[in-house]
């Protein structure tokens, strides 16, 4: 297929109206041409923003629920198609046949090519692997950055986290800049945690707390970013509680740590 | 599901792409605002397709939890997110009524439904962002600019996931006359939907 070909056919191919005969060649040609792989690039994101033409119908309540419960009920990230069945797959489809046509070479160049497709699948899940610690590690450093920011704005203050249980004997600090809404808490001697468990920080304000998310601590201690600059009501203070994993709507049990604002 | 206002929680202030992120970490609150954010877009571009409200919630499920699991099958330096969310549903939608065909016949919506079920402006969904709402008037916009034979063809491409050849002889029309359409009204929407292409691009 040409370029100018191509370029007749990708508005086609982007709709997803293209046959298969002529997507296979739009495909071959894209994969060597920058000029025709950009077009196409543009071409599939007009074509993605005509679905936010359509009416828009609410999902059933009943299913968000649905898939809440099921993603909180998986907890590590699942893995498809590992290098063992990508291998087993290709005994079991395509060596009985292959074997009966081939030679002694034919069954070693097979034999090679089974090895690579296992090298193939483990080189595809290190890249998955490398892809999540780079988010994770990208992740971190904005933290990072947002706690480097509190502390060295100006105007940072500090709020000391107390427990409200007096057999705990876990002790924090809530520091945030008043100008920018944006703060950090430091935490230690947290109690361990049941297995199912997550600590969830709150935004307490005149009506109910407001979640700010949920993290776990490393043998008790912890530094978890917050930021209050979207809280329109006056926040009262800042509370950590023990919850399921997953986070609650509002707090289960009495805080574990609580700042108060009261005298800032 | 829970519903929760702008000022109620952080997460509904972080953009697509920072909430993506935190799937990374196992966030359920950042996947719930997601959910609240896209399932009503998911949901109906899936019923749009598919035409059956069960099939159509399987694969809210099935899209979300993808997401949930494998968080790193979005890239964002493809595009944004809402692009690569619409993009993942109605290619999965139209993978499902293609199957189904191939077992029994499945009716698309006639091209005159299809037409009928282009929405005025006013009908929104208040979980959207703002920017999404802008977005979504945008495309309205630039596609009612279109000359209805040139609308009505990319929408029976894109939401009833025919190919150029099907659509002919849907509409009793030369394939020529259907692929020129498909390419006068593509190039007209992309002119019209500049901004939010290269907004894309940054």
């Amino acid at each position: 297929m040409e370029c100018q070909e191509v370029l007749e056919l990708l508005d086609a191919y982007a709709l997803g109206a293209a046959d298969k005969a002529e997507a296979d060649g739009l495909e071959r040609h894209v994969a060597d041409c920058i000029r025709c792989w950009d077009e196409l690039n543009k071409a599939q994101r007009a074509a993605a923003l005509v679905a936010l033409s359509m009416p828009l119908s609410e999902a059933p309540e009943r299913l968000g629920r649905k898939v809440m419960a099921e993603a909180q009920r998986e907890k590590a990230p699942a893995r498809v198609g590992g290098g063992v069945l990508g291998l087993r797959r290709l005994l079991r489809l395509r060596w009985p046949a292959a074997a009966g046509a081939l030679g002694l070479a034919g069954l070693a160049a097979l034999a090679f090519a089974a090895f690579l497709q296992v090298e193939m699948n483990d080189l595809r899940d290190e890249k998955g692997d490398l892809a999540r610690q780079v988010e994770a590690a990208g992740h971190q450093l904005n933290d990072q950055q947002q706690i480097l920011a509190v502390i060295s704005a100006s105007d940072t203050k500090q709020a000391p986290m107390i427990a409200v249980s007096s057999e705990s004997s876990a002790w924090g600090v809530y520091n945030w800049s008043p100008g920018s809404g944006k703060g950090f808490i430091v935490c230690h001697d947290l109690p361990p945690l049941e297995q199912g468990e997550v600590y969830q920080a709150w935004i307490s304000t005149e009506e109910r707390p407001l979640s700010a998310g949920t993290f776990v601590a490393s043998n008790g201690s912890c530094q978890y970013p917050m930021d209050l600059s979207s809280v329109r009501k006056r926040p009262k203070g800042i509370g950590v509680s023990r919850e399921p994993e997953g986070g609650s709507a509002s707090p289960t049990e009495k805080w574990v740590l609580f700042a108060s604002f009261e005298n800032n | 599901m829970q519903d929760v206002s702008p000022e109620e929680t952080r997460y509904n202030g972080l953009d697509d792409e920072r909430l993506m992120q935190r799937l990374f970490y196992r966030d359920l609150e950042a996947f719930r605002a997601l959910y609240n954010r896209y399932s009503s877009l998911v949901y109906s571009t899936s019923l749009r397709v598919v035409r059956d409200a069960q099939l159509a919630e399987d694969m809210v499920q099935e899209i979300f939890l993808r997401i949930w699991r494998k968080p790193e099958s979005y890239l964002p330096q493809k595009g944004r997110f809402v692009t690569w969310l619409t993009s993942v549903t109605r290619n999965r939608a139209v993978d499902e009524i293609r199957s189904r065909n191939r077992r029994f016949r499945h009716e698309t919506a006639s091209p005159e439904e299809q037409e009928r079920e282009l929405p005025g402006p006013e009908r929104d969904d208040p979980a959207l962002t703002a920017e999404l709402s802008d977005q979504r008037r945008l495309v309205l916009a630039a596609l009612s600019g279109l000359p209805p034979e040139q609308r009505q063809i990319i929408q029976l491409a894109y939401f009833g996931g025919l190919t150029q050849a099907e659509i002919a002889q849907r509409l009793s029309q030369p394939l020529g006359t259907v692929k020129t359409r498909i390419r006068l009204g593509m190039q007209k929407l992309r002119a019209a939907l500049t901004p939010e292409l290269e907004w894309e691009q940054r």
